[in-house]
């Protein structure tokens, strides 16, 4: 199971990685140009996914006994009843978009822009993975203190 | 040369979430189908952990062999590059300031949980952490708006 997993994955990145460079999509610069221009265009990526996903869902979910939590809100959430873990969720959304404006991209789209030899890109990626490193090493335990104290 | 539609591409990616879901098994956590904050986690942390005997966080479809998305949307892109012969190396001004700006979004992104793609894909699953995020996302993207407007200003 783990292999079929590994090579579909690897097979839908690669047309999802060839679709969004020939489009130039990204999830972040569609609300981006939305609140600064009331630009409209990146949001078809956006609605697009919203789309796809939701027809996917509602097709899918029952043939499917791998969607039998489905919608999440109507089967206990794992965390969805915890106000710190919410808290985190919203400081987290909150700091995640605000950065992914200023690096003119979500982290999908730097993933492809850095295949062009954008060197914004090559070096926020950098960057990112730098960080998945300290968030292991400091900032989760930072976190769980918080999910324990309260 | 192709063109495609950001409306096509984001409903493919969308489409390729709930087929993830329902007929591959990418989950847990449900809604995993594409994440480009635990994915490219997963694929970090398996392999430093291969490499060094680490024990970092993965989410249960990575334990024994991670999962690729990363790897092929790479290679896609390239695909797309190299057929379309727009490769073309551009040394940043302040390479510095995208370096942090890549640090910050994995650090606040892993502790959502959610990248801004995944997310959709979590609000259309009906889950309300993914609700709450959106809705702490847009306050994000309206604060860093006023920052840019602001830094233009001065």
């Amino acid at each position: 199971m783990t292999l079929t997993v590994s090579l579909a994955t690897l097979v839908a990145g690669i047309v999802i990685g060839y679709l969004w460079q020939r489009s130039r999509s990204c999830s972040i610069s569609g609300y981006r140009d939305f609140f600064l221009f009331r630009d409209t265009l990146f949001m078809r990526t956006i609605i697009g996914m919203a789309l796809g996903a939701l027809i996917g869902y509602l097709l899918f979910y029952r043939f499917s006994s791998l969607m039998s939590d489905f919608p999440l809100y109507l089967h206990n959430e794992p965390g969805a009843n915890s106000i710190p873990t919410l808290i985190l969720a919203a400081i987290g959304g909150l700091g995640y978009a605000f950065f992914s404006v200023l690096a003119e991209g979500c982290p999908l789209r730097q993933h492809v822009n850095a295949t062009t030899g954008n060197g914004m890109s090559i070096f926020y990626l950098l960057g990112f993975y730098s960080g998945i490193l300290f968030f292991w090493l400091v900032v989760s335990e930072i976190a769980a203190l918080f999910l324990r104290l309260f | 040369m192709v063109k495609v539609d950001k409306l096509t591409a984001g409903f493919f990616t969308g489409l390729w979430a709930a087929i993830a879901q329902a007929w591959v098994g990418v989950l847990p956590p449900s809604a995993f189908g594409i994440c480009f904050i635990s994915h490219p986690n997963d694929l970090f942390n398996w392999t430093i952990n291969k490499l060094f005997g680490t024990s970092f966080y993965v989410h249960d479809p990575s334990i024994d062999l991670p999962v690729l998305t990363v790897i092929g949307v790479l290679i896609g892109a390239s695909l797309a590059t190299i057929q379309h012969k727009e490769f073309k190396f551009k040394m940043p001004r302040n390479p510095l300031d995208h370096y942090i700006n890549g640090f910050m979004v994995a650090v606040f992104g892993l502790l959502l949980g959610y990248c801004s793609v995944h997310i959709i894909m979590g609000l259309m699953y009906g889950s309300i952490i993914a609700l709450t995020g959106f809705a702490a996302m847009m306050v994000g993207v309206t604060l860093a708006v006023r920052y840019i407007k602001w830094r233009v200003r001065r």
